[in-house]
């Protein structure tokens, strides 16, 4: 009984997701959560529900699920032709669900990753405060795994609200440059400048390979490298180098400690356009400060943590 | 040499040493523990490694000149005491069966070979050598030990494995492991343990070991191995 949404098409990788499982870093259990922290904030933000509710993380579509009972829901990310009962709704708006409603969404236009929000968050089982998906790991979300059909998401029917859309200036396109600035921390001083300049001067690809542990970066490679060390805690954002030259961005769903080399990390809230690229998007990074990086990240969390509802 | 790193825009690292040893190791856990009760929720997470220990917080609850400095005044207390309190606390002694035969042990002729030893003289150096926990990480639970006796210290597979089995134990150049769940990996495998590594069932998880402790690898039989609730098949 009560409320729930059937997954009827799962997609190739359908996530719950929060803002993380944080605390247990110690023990090698990584943070997680949606990787467009952007595109997920206001979903959620445009049912008021809390930051940290449980949301879908649909990678690239098709998929479709239907409602038990009449809802609002959200949508924001990728572009994936959304469609209510055949009838098209807009992506970056809220929007009323009948009892019965089929919800579905095509293949991204653009983007990877769209997020579906239900007034009041997805109600699965939280494991050591988090609904957040680790599948590398099987922890989270539903036995650790990505969505499949016939699968049911609890809900709370919602009653009918004020439906709200983004404003304008926050809905984002994808499918241009990624600029990322980077923070030179770390291992930098043992890459020479001529490894910086490598990094910096250069339009890098994004790799087929890129996953929600790390996106892989395609470009002429840095050679003689200072090799592995010894192994430290890693934080998503982070920028290693492994012995072929050519980087990885750390995402949220990288391991907790590595031994690759940093050349430094990359601003936080950059990570939302990069979790956006598709394979063989360009990447340009830029020489960025902490100062610069922190105050980005504070007003982003200000912004979604502190002025909802 | 002590210094700070900003890793990521809400985490500092600190590093007391550029290698590691039993000193250092004694001092990243003493500054893990002190680091916990100095700085209380002001942190979200410490976690230490060889060399290092990292905190992450929350940049809108607390303030990253106050994280950096406090950070900084607990190493250099750990520095400063001395070295009777740094031979003090020694970690707790577990010890882990190990059934070394068969097809839990893929690796171990080849291991033989590069060091130029009996299948079981590799089992009885690997398991006369008293190890200790440098690191928690890669996957839950799997916890980075050193350091495996110079003879067995066999480089890692060229191309990891696709699945390594939940139980296997494991060594590469100067370290050993033992994965507590079935993932790729690179290491060479010598044997199964039929403990439970990463409780996943229980809150908050449940490992079965922490940084500084020390470890002994017991040999034991199929069946024993067995009737400890351990599974080939896995």
């Amino acid at each position: 009984m009560g409320e729930f949404a059937t997954v009827e098409r799962a997609g190739p990788l359908t996530l719950i997701q929060d803002s993380g499982r944080h605390g247990q870093r110690h023990l090698g259990v990584s943070p997680g959560g949606a990787l467009d922290r952007h595109a997920a904030g206001w979903a959620n933000r445009l049912l008021r529900n809390a930051p940290g509710d449980a949301l879908l993380e649909i990678t690239l579509g098709p998929f479709a699920m239907r409602f038990s009972h009449a809802t609002t829901f959200s949508l924001a990310g990728a572009e994936c032709n959304w469609r209510l009962d055949g009838r098209p709704v807009a992506n970056w708006a809220a929007h009323r669900a009948e009892s019965g409603s089929l919800l579905e969404a095509e293949v991204a236009r653009s983007g990877v990753r769209s997020y579906l929000a239900l007034a009041g968050g997805i109600q699965a089982e939280p494991v050591w405060g988090s609904r957040a998906t680790t599948v590398g790991e099987r922890i989270g979300g539903i036995a650790g795994r990505s969505l499949r059909s016939g699968d049911r998401l609890p809900y709370i029917a919602a009653a009918e609200t004020l439906l709200a859309g983004v404003p304008r200036e926050y809905i984002r396109e994808y499918g241009g440059d990624i600029p990322l600035r980077l923070v030179p921390s770390n291992q930098f001083e043992l890459f020479s400048s001529a490894h910086r300049q490598t990094l910096l001067s250069q339009a890098y690809r994004v790799s087929p390979l890129s996953d929600r542990m790390g996106v892989r970066l395609e470009g002429s490679p840095m050679t003689g490298l200072p090799g592995s060390m010894i192994s430290e805690a890693v934080a998503p954002g982070a920028v290693q180098v492994p012995s072929n030259g050519q980087p990885i961005v750390l995402m949220a769903d990288c391991q907790t400690i590595g031994g690759y080399p940093k050349i430094g990390h990359v601003y936080s809230v950059d990570l939302d356009l990069l979790a956006q690229a598709r394979p063989g998007a360009t990447v340009l990074f830029s020489l960025g400060t902490l100062e610069g990086a922190q105050q980005a990240l504070r007003q982003q969390r200000r912004f979604f943590e502190c002025e909802t509802g | 040499m002590m210094r700070i790193a900003d890793s990521s825009d809400e985490s500092l690292t600190l590093y007391l040493s550029d290698d590691y040893d039993e000193r250092t190791l004694a001092r990243i856990a003493r500054l893990t523990a002190l680091v916990r009760r100095e700085m209380g929720d002001r942190v979200t997470d410490v976690v230490p490694s060889y060399c290092s220990v990292t905190v992450f917080y929350d940049l809108l609850r607390s303030e990253y000149r106050e994280v950096h400095r406090k950070l900084e005044e607990c190493a250099e207390q750990v520095l400063l005491e001395p070295d009777e309190v740094e031979a003090a606390p020694q970690g707790r002694m577990v010890e882990l069966p190990v059934y070394y035969g068969g097809e839990a042990a893929p690796d171990l002729e080849r291991v033989a070979e590069f060091a130029g030893l009996t299948t079981g003289e590799v089992i009885d150096m690997h398991a006369a050598e008293e190890y200790r926990v440098y690191a928690l990480g890669f996957r839950p639970g799997f916890a980075f030990m050193g350091k495996t006796p110079q003879p067995l210290r066999v480089p890692r597979l060229d191309s990891p494995r696709p699945r390594v089995p939940a139980g296997a134990v494991a060594i590469a150049g100067a370290q050993a492991a033992v994965y507590p769940d079935s993932c790729p990996g690179g290491w060479n495998l010598i044997g199964r343990c039929p403990e439970t590594l990463f409780d996943r069932s229980s809150n908050p998880p449940r490992v079965l070991l922490a940084v500084g402790d020390r470890v002994r690898f017991v040999p034991v039989t199929r069946k024993k191995f067995e009737q400890l609730g351990g599974e080939l098949d896995g």
